[in-house]
């Protein structure tokens, strides 16, 4: 009998990642999943990790019977209340910070890729921006942070706590929509932007009406990849010492008392996270390939000549 | 018809023009702005870290910056160091895979997984290390065990980042260079290993560097792995992020030792960081064909 293939060292090693992702996520599943006692209220009044629910089964029926006998037995995630509000804070922030990111990245990138003429100033302003791009968010975080000390730690009251978070969260999108659109705009052929400009259309026409609309399905995921990993960030928001509660300020909070049970809870919020993140991601593909795909009329150049290969 | 009608045509004054002028005003405008704001940042960052008191003879703020940059250096070097043959390994894989509909679906897993927030990966290992501690106590007061868990945590965090680096590279290799071989009765591994590993050459350094930085920058795994070994953020196992952090959390006031030295540790982290981005960027440019 023919003995099956061995795998190769790459597809071991391929493996590996692949299944380093998946059992993270195994972890967070098995952690945040647990049964539950709820009262006829619909009030949890205690609850199990997977582990003592499924290996400690006794445990819970004795517990069960002895404090709560009305109460019933249901396997949930173990969301703590506030979850919902945690992650609509999270987006709040998010979108106040792209109202500020987007037009300035937007337009350093039109002028730094399209406007401006090649001179040794756009390229130390491009290389500031690269520079500025891979920071740790932490970075980007301690400036905001010094600026508030600096004003008397201001980022206590209401306003100044969402003005702070959503001015940090901006600070650090900038530099990836610069990046987005300038990769946007060098993707689309140059040679459409010379013909343009040799039958006497403007520049701005040309960016207008061909360049960007081109671009888009590369520019709208590269942002949406930002705001993914923007939103994930809890540095940022501890730095800063915001009183806002983001999902990974709840996650960060619930981790320091693993005592009081609260791993369940963290590993539930950190799941939702994970989703958002996988969320922006699809986002970014559909965006991309089909609705934008869908509105822009082809160019003659990726329509194909017929008979012609 | 209609949209050959609208061109102005060869030697007419562009269409557009005063919007275009418009246009590029704003956009100048915004990249000044912008360019602007950096400096600031930058500047900001450096005029906040002078303080000469920081530099006087015995200093423990001093001191502790080697230690904490030494514990950062040394946590992701051994964590980008574990993952770089893996990553090298899988990249190269993946980029002498055949384009079919699998092919694109492990790559955008691989660009998925590189996405993970650090909270996530770092509760993860909380999840996993605090029933250890749990079990054995002295876990906790042994010295390195904190930082290997720090090192497994960043190579957890670094493999899919460096794989995609990697698979980036390799994919630069003339697909048609992977056919010719394959052609003349090279097979898969001997493709894989005799022309896509040789040219991820630079690539390899390039990761690494980008793996380092992205090591010594990540903040969360740190703090949430010396929450589970109840470490402080700028003790013995703490590295330049989770002490910006744990400082960060007093209320410093501006001007004092401690603020400044806060300060520091961002100066010293940004250099690091950036300066291995951009040699990751240097070496990482195409092939080595």
């Amino acid at each position: 009998m023919k003995k099956p293939p061995r795998p190769s060292v790459g597809e071991v090693s391929l493996g590996l990642v692949i299944g380093l992702f998946l059992a993270a996520l195994l972890v967070l599943l098995a952690s945040s999943l647990g049964l539950q006692a709820v009262d006829a209220a619909g009030h949890v009044l205690k609850t199990w990790d997977l582990a003592s629910s499924v290996f400690e089964r006794a445990g819970v029926e004795a517990w069960q019977s002895e404090h709560a006998p009305q109460s019933q037995l249901v396997l949930a995630v173990h969301l703590v209340p506030g979850t919902a509000s945690s992650l609509l804070a999270s987006l709040a922030i998010l979108v106040a910070a792209l109202a500020v990111a987007l037009p300035l990245g937007f337009g350093t990138a039109l002028y730094l890729g399209h406007f401006a003429k090649r001179s040794r100033l756009r390229n130390l302003a491009t290389g500031m921006l690269d520079f500025v791009a891979d920071l740790p968010p932490i970075v980007i975080g301690l400036v905001v942070f010094g600026v508030f000390s600096r004003a008397g730690g201001q980022a206590e009251a209401t306003f100044w706590a969402w003005f702070s978070a959503a001015l940090v969260v901006a600070l650090y999108l900038v530099p990836a929509v610069v990046r987005a659109v300038e990769v946007g705009i060098e993707s689309v052929p140059l040679e459409l932007r010379h013909a343009a400009q040799a039958l006497g259309v403007g520049p701005w026409p040309v960016l207008r009406d061909r360049m960007l609309p081109e671009a888009a399905p590369v520019i709208i995921p590269g942002i949406l990849n930002a705001c993914a990993r923007v939103v994930g960030d809890a540095a940022i928001m501890i730095l800063i010492g915001s009183t806002i509660r983001t999902l990974p300020i709840d996650i960060v909070g619930l981790a320091r008392q693993p005592e009081a049970g609260s791993m369940g809870p963290a590993a539930a919020s950190a799941l939702l996270l994970v989703v958002l993140m996988l969320g922006f991601r699809v986002a970014a593909r559909i965006i991309g390939k089909n609705y934008i795909g869908a509105r822009t009329a082809k160019p003659p150049y990726k329509q194909g000549i017929p008979g012609w290969m | 018809m209609r949209q050959a009608s609208r061109l102005p045509g060869p030697g007419a004054r562009p269409a557009g023009q005063g919007a275009s002028r418009s246009i590029r005003g704003l956009s100048a405008a915004a990249a000044v702005l912008t360019v602007l704001l950096v400096v600031a940042c930058l500047a900001f960052i450096f005029a906040e870290s002078v303080n000469e008191q920081l530099f006087q003879a015995g200093t423990p703020l001093t001191g502790s910056l080697w230690r904490l940059l030494g514990v950062s250096l040394i946590t992701s070097a051994a964590g980008a160091l574990a993952a770089l043959p893996v990553a090298l390994r899988a990249g190269a894989y993946l980029a002498g895979r055949p384009d079919s509909r699998t092919t694109r679906l492990l790559v955008r897993f691989i660009d998925t997984a590189s996405g993970v927030p650090t909270v996530v990966l770092g509760l993860c290992l909380s999840i996993l290390v605090l029933p250890l501690i749990a079990a054995d106590q002295s876990l906790v007061q042994t010295p390195f065990v904190p930082g290997i868990a720090i090192s497994l945590g960043n190579f957890v965090y670094l493999l899919p980042h460096m794989t995609d680096i990697f698979r980036r590279r390799a994919a630069e290799v003339p697909r048609l260079a992977g056919a010719g071989a394959l052609a003349l009765g090279a097979d898969w591994r001997q493709t894989v290993g005799f022309l896509y590993l040789p040219a991820s050459r630079k690539a390899s350094t390039a990761a690494f560097a980008a793996g380092l930085a992205r090591g010594v920058g990540q903040t969360m795994i740190t703090v949430l792995l010396l929450i589970a070994f109840g470490r402080s953020a700028s003790g013995s196992a703490g590295t330049l992020t989770s002490a910006i952090l744990g400082a960060a959390r007093q209320s410093l006031e501006p001007g004092t030792p401690e603020y400044s030295a806060t300060f520091l540790f961002g100066l010293v982290l940004l250099l690091c960081t950036g300066g291995l981005n951009h040699l990751s960027r240097k070496l990482g440019r195409g092939a080595d064909l």
